[in-house]
This record gives structure tokens, C-alpha cells and sequence, in this order.
């Protein structure tokens, strides 16, 4: 059979403008001039290196294309050079032939577990010699690609981590300040996403002096996507709004128009929420739910009173009508609104950490202040779970009525 | 999650086991286009073995309540248990869904 026809010399030449570029690492000259010369006339750009450290210089600092490599050198050998490469994150995927003057197997097999790419003899014909450098150097053209696109990758990923903090900046700018809200209500409040975004939001819209609404509404679903239609949720439920668009401060009529606004998405995403009015003079409070379950007041006496009705969540059926319940507040009684992502927090065997044990909590920490004992129970689902990260977001509104 | 289908009578029961959560959308949405496109009329939800619902479990519920309605078939959820049961209660699916003790129950409401 005949053999293959080999390319002309200036097929380096043709794929690139610029030549490719080859480091002959050798610690004969003669060896070393000759390959070189060879390489030139295949159209590469040669360096030359006599010894193995020079060599590791050179690569570091000119990062050739490929890198042909004596076996047998003094000081550092041809298989050491090749793991000093691969261990360097920045040289590793560099491509390596290594060249010796014996070709048992046990020797290339050697030299490939060390970091070679290829194998090359020394008595190896001119055509086999132009076959694996061109073989190599289509492997580091693959490989240069390759980087390239991860480069990009990168780029893009961390221009989108920087837009999502940006975007979780603004989510958590909704939320309320914490201390007083209005004159003897004071609201303390934790906000863990799970992700960069998360889809849980809380507010207060205060109503004159005496009056205010409150609500935690919690988004299905984590990311963008959630975040924003939370986003738009909450400016539906600013007092502002609510007085233009609703006109009434009545919890049930508030949900049942968010409820019409807000349906159901196509990906099955929506909304729980309970939305509350606190009326400070005859201390009522009156609340309205959309299938939320993390509602209940703490009462300064110690009983735990759940906020919980059955309900429909928002857009699951636009005709729904929601109505209010109602309760009464007394001074140094709190309120705590809360994401289930809390209360569902799972052990690492599944099982989850449950009303039960949050109110369990809540009533052991007693009249502990309150910018206490939201921390401290966020501290018991953690080592509930046995891990800082929650799965789901969780939020968690506490307020405390002193008048 | 898992999930197991057979026929029982008229209907086409799916049958779930342990949680279903978000992790389980794209199955479930899977199997619930699957048995529409086979022209099922009566569709069987069996929870007597799950373990846990989250959130996107009751949408992907919601939105195929929603589905079934509008091409005017039946959608049935049986035996709830538990925490499910409770979380299913909190969430009104019953208004979307009929809810009934056994696979029996519910196809017996369908003939009837």
C-alpha cells in the first residue's frame, strides 16, 4: 500500500496567520537542531529548550501550541516535566510528546501515566514525525477552543451573578425597615433565599397612626422568575395601590382582587399569602389567607394562637372569593408571618422540622426580645437539618405590639 | 418520586409513592400529557404513599385540574394521608379536585 501523502510544509501556515508554535525540550543539540530545522520547514515557529526547568520557563511564558520532550535530560526528566505540567492548573492541558530513543511498551505506557499526550522515537520516519505533530497540534487547536468557549462561559456567568446580586439588592430594598413601623409596632425580620433571588417578599403599608396593613406572601418555584412576579405582587400591595386599585383595606377584598390579577402561570407557578390589618385602637387584627400556613400569634401569656385557614391559593380559581377572620392583639403579643420554607426544612433521613417543633421553639424562648428569637429559631431549623443553606426560601416578619 | 400506571375499571389510576416535589415536576407533567394524549377520561391520582408535597406539587395539582376540566374529563385524588393530607387541605385542592378514599370510591362517583 502506499503511503498516505503528508500535507506540504505550510500546512501550519495555511490553518493559521500565524504560525504554530513548537517548544523542543532536549538536551542534546544535535537532536535538538534537527528536529528543529525539521519543524521549520513544516512552516512552525520553533523554541528550544537544553534542559527540563528552562523548558517549564519557556511554556509558562510563551504557552506554545505543543511541547516535543526528551525522555532521558539531567536534573528534571522528560516524565517529570509532564507532571510538573499537569499539576499547574494554568499549563496542564498543554500537549506533550514525549520523545525517547527506546519505545518498549512498558516505557510509553510509563510515560502516558506521567502526563504524555503521545509517544514519538527518535528513529521515528520524517512522515510519522509530521503525523503526530499534526495530530497534536489539532488536539491543542480542540483544546485552545475549548478554553476559549469556557473563558466565555465564565465571563457571561459572572456578568449574570453580578445582574442577580443586583436584582436580590432590589428585592431585599422591599422589604421593611426593621424597628418601629408605627408607634408602638415594632417589626423584626429575617430574609434567607435559597438562591441569589428568592420568590418569598413581606411589607407593612401603614395606614395613618393607628391603622396598617401587613402581609408575607410566598412565590412556588426559586430564581428570576418567581422573584419578579413577587416584585410585581408587592407594588400591587402597596397602600398607595390598594387605595387606587382596590379601595378598600379589607383583607378578604384585597385577596380576592390580587387573586383575579395574578392567576395561575402555565408553568403551574403561584402565590400563598396572608394579608393582615391591624387596627391599633380597638386592637382587632383581621386577616385573610391564600393556602399560606405560617401565620400565628405568640401571646404575651404563652399559648401559641395558628392564623390558619383553608384556602384557596391566589390564581388557582379567579372567582374565588376570599374573606376575612378576625382576632384581637393585645399589647406584648406577637405576630409572626413566615414562608414555609422554615417549617419544611428536612433532616438529612427527610423528615421535616414541622409546625410543631417551630412553635415549640417560639414558646421556649419566651419574652426573649424578639431580634433574639427569630435568629435563635432559624439556629434550631439549621441544626435541625445539619446545613447552613435552607433548600427553600425562608422568611420570616415578627412584630410586636406594645400599645 | 415514583411512579406507577395502571388501568382499574374506566379509569386510568397513577399511582405516586414517597415526596413529590419540585424534583418530580417534569415526570409528572410527562405522565399527565402522556395519559391525555392516550385519550384517558377519567384520571386516578393515588396518594397513599406520598410522603411529602411542596409547593410546585400543588401547582403542577392545580394545573391539571385545570387541564382536565377544560377538556371535559374527570381528575380524581385519592387517600391523602398525613402531612399530605393536611397540606392538600390547607391548600382547598378539594375545590379543584374531588378527594376520595379509595380508588373504588372514586371511580364508583365517576359512573354514578
Amino acid at each position: 500500500m502506499p503511503p498516505t501523502p503528508i500535507p506540504s510544509h505550510t500546512q501550519a501556515e495555511a490553518d493559521h496567520a500565524i504560525p504554530q508554535t513548537v517548544l523542543v525540550v532536549d538536551d542534546e543539540p544535535v537532536v535538538r537542531l534537527s528536529l528543529s530545522a525539521r519543524l521549520k520547514r513544516l512552516g512552525y515557529h520553533v523554541i528550544e529548550a537544553s534542559d527540563g526547568r528552562v523548558g517549564l520557563d519557556l511554556l509558562r511564558r510563551e504557552r506554545p501550541d505543543l511541547t516535543i520532550l526528551d525522555w532521558m535530560m539531567p536534573g528534571m526528566d522528560g516524565p517529570t516535566f509532564c507532571e510538573q505540567v499537569r499539576q499547574d492548573p494554568e499549563l496542564q492541558s498543554s500537549q506533550i510528546i514525549l520523545m525517547t530513543g527506546h519505545d518498549q511498551p512498558d516505557q510509553i505506557a510509563e510515560g502516558l501515566a506521567r502526563g504524555a499526550d503521545d509517544f514519538l522515537s527518535k528513529s521515528a520516519s520524517k512522515q510519522e514525525i509530521t503525523a503526530r505533530v499534526q495530530a497534536g497540534m489539532r488536539t491543542a487547536k480542540l483544546l485552545r477552543t475549548l478554553e476559549q468557549a469556557r473563558d466565555e462561559i465564565q465571563r457571561k456567568q459572572e456578568a449574570l451573578e453580578r445582574e442577580l446580586q443586583s436584582a436580590a439588592e432590589y428585592v431585599e430594598s422591599l422589604l421593611p425597615l426593621q424597628g418601629h413601623v408605627l408607634p408602638g409596632v415594632r417589626v423584626v425580620h429575617a430574609y434567607r433565599p435559597s438562591l441569589a433571588l428568592g420568590g418569598d417578599l413581606f411589607n407593612v403599608v401603614p395606614w395613618g397612626d393607628r391603622l396598617m396593613g401587613l402581609y408575607l406572601l410566598d412565590a412556588s418555584g426559586h430564581g428570576v422568575s418567581p422573584a419578579l412576579r413577587s416584585a410585581s405582587l408587592s407594588t400591587f400591595l402597596r397602600g398607595d395601590s390598594l387605595l387606587h386599585q382596590v379601595g378598600s383595606n379589607d383583607p378578604g377584598v384585597i385577596l380576592t382582587e390580587a387573586n383575579k390579577r395574578f392567576p395561575l402561570t402555565e408553568d403551574g407557578n403561584y402565590f400563598t399569602i396572608i394579608f393582615a390589618r391591624l387596627d391599633l385602637d380597638s386592637h382587632r387584627l383581621s386577616y385573610a389567607t391564600a393556602g399560606h400556613g405560617g401565620a400565628f400569634i405568640h401571646r404575651q401569656s404563652g399559648t401559641i394562637t395558628r392564623l390558619t385557614q383553608p384556602g384557596l391559593p391566589l390564581g388557582f380559581d379567579i372567582t374565588n372569593i376570599y374573606s376575612a377572620a378576625e382576632t384581637i392583639i393585645e399589647p406584648g403579643d406577637r405576630l409572626f408571618f413566615l414562608s414555609d420554607g422554615l417549617y419544611e426544612a428536612p433532616s438529612p433521613t427527610g423528615e421535616r422540622w414541622g409546625q410543631d417543633r417551630l412553635e415549640e421553639a417560639v414558646h421556649r424562648l419566651g419574652q426573649a426580645p424578639l431580634e433574639d428569637v427569630i435568629p435563635a429559631v432559624i439556629a434550631e431549623a439549621i441544626r435541625w437539618q445539619e446545613q447552613d443553606l435552607f433548600p427553600d426560601d425562608v422568611a420570616v416578619m415578627g412584630l410586636e405590639v406594645d400599645v | 418520586m415514583q411512579m406507577t400506571q395502571r388501568t382499574f375499571r374506566e379509569a386510568v389510576v397513577l399511582e405516586i409513592a414517597d415526596e413529590f416535589t419540585y424534583g418530580g415536576r417534569k415526570d409528572f407533567k410527562a405522565a399527565m400529557e402522556k395519559v391525555q394524549q392516550a385519550g384517558c377520561r377519567h384520571l386516578i391520582l393515588n396518594f397513599k404513599h406520598v410522603t411529602f408535597v411542596d409547593s410546585a406539587a400543588i401547582g403542577l395539582l392545580a394545573l391539571a385540574a385545570h387541564q382536565f376540566k377544560a377538556g371535559n374529563r374527570t381528575l380524581s385524588l385519592v387517600s391523602p394521608q398525613g402531612t399530605v393530607k393536611q397540606i392538600l387541605e390547607l391548600a382547598n385542592i378539594h375545590k379543584m379536585i374531588p378527594v376520595f378514599p379509595s380508588e373504588d370510591a372514586a371511580a364508583g362517583a365517576k359512573a354514578a
